[in-house]
């Protein structure tokens, strides 16, 4: 694995499979970087990840697989290991989120995973959402595309 | 084309089936079905790195001024990031160096 790299967040994993520019120039230059790691946690993702699947055009290779494929990009999944974390973060984020509208369900069940990633790795999250982030968790480091 | 001899574990599951596929005849041997399945990977991964060509160039084929402009800003992000993490890798290293007294 290499030591550099970055964590998409679920923001990322839509904009990839909504073919985005950005998203997709800012996967393409880190995977030319030939030296960092895309980590992709799957607690929640998968969602996002079948959604590009719809689209009629991919015949030939669907958007999921494409990042699923790439020999950059590596999954995390949600262990048992990490559920007392997980469980103080999520405190943390329904204080802060009280209300259910924002930022939703799914995404505060995720959050606290992609944290624990980019954490651990003191890895950047790469995101679209960094106002979010900044409030949840401050000590994160941030790329927006 | 010759071939390099290297010691894998494997899990014990997959072995079975590759065994399986031998005795089947759908493989000359483990060796060959290990060596199929890393070529095949080699090709999934390049046919992924197609589709993001071909989505990227969609992009510059349609808007280049906007797609120049989004290539630089990802470039400049990422190589600083990039830069960063080596230097905090480096700096890990020196002091792992330095605590084990190994540093020249």
């Amino acid at each position: 694995m290499h030591a550099a790299g970055y964590v998409l967040d679920h923001s990322v994993v839509r904009a990839v499979a909504d073919r985005d520019v950005d998203a997709l120039n800012t996967i393409e230059v880190i995977d030319l970087t030939g030296a960092m790691t895309i980590l992709i946690p799957v607690s929640v993702l998968w969602p996002e990840l079948e959604r590009p699947k719809r689209h009629p055009e991919d015949d030939l290779l669907p958007v999921d697989d494409m990042l699923i494929e790439m020999g950059v990009v590596i999954f995390d999944e949600l262990t048992l290991a990490r559920a007392h974390t997980m469980a103080r973060t999520w405190r943390t984020l329904t204080s802060l989120f009280p209300t259910t509208a924002d930022p939703g369900q799914a995404r505060m069940l995720l959050m606290p995973h992609v944290a624990a990633c980019a954490l651990e790795r003191a890895w950047p999250v790469l995101t679209r959402e960094p106002d979010l982030w900044r409030a949840a968790f401050p000590d994160i480091e941030l790329d927006i595309i | 084309m010759s071939k390099d001899r290297i010691t894998v574990t494997v899990d014990p599951d997959l072995v079975e089936l590759a065994e399986a596929d031998v005795a089947a005849g759908r493989a000359r041997s483990v060796s060959a079905y290990v060596n199929e399945a890393l070529r095949d990977k080699q090709r999934r991964q390049a046919r992924a790195r197609e589709l993001l060509a071909a989505m990227v160039t969609e992009h510059r084929l349609a808007d280049p001024e906007a797609f120049a402009a989004s290539r630089s800003r990802a470039e400049a992000m990422v190589a600083g990031r990039l830069a960063q993490q080596e230097a905090r890798q480096a700096g890990r290293q020196d002091a792992a160096d330095g605590g084990s007294g190994a540093a020249a």
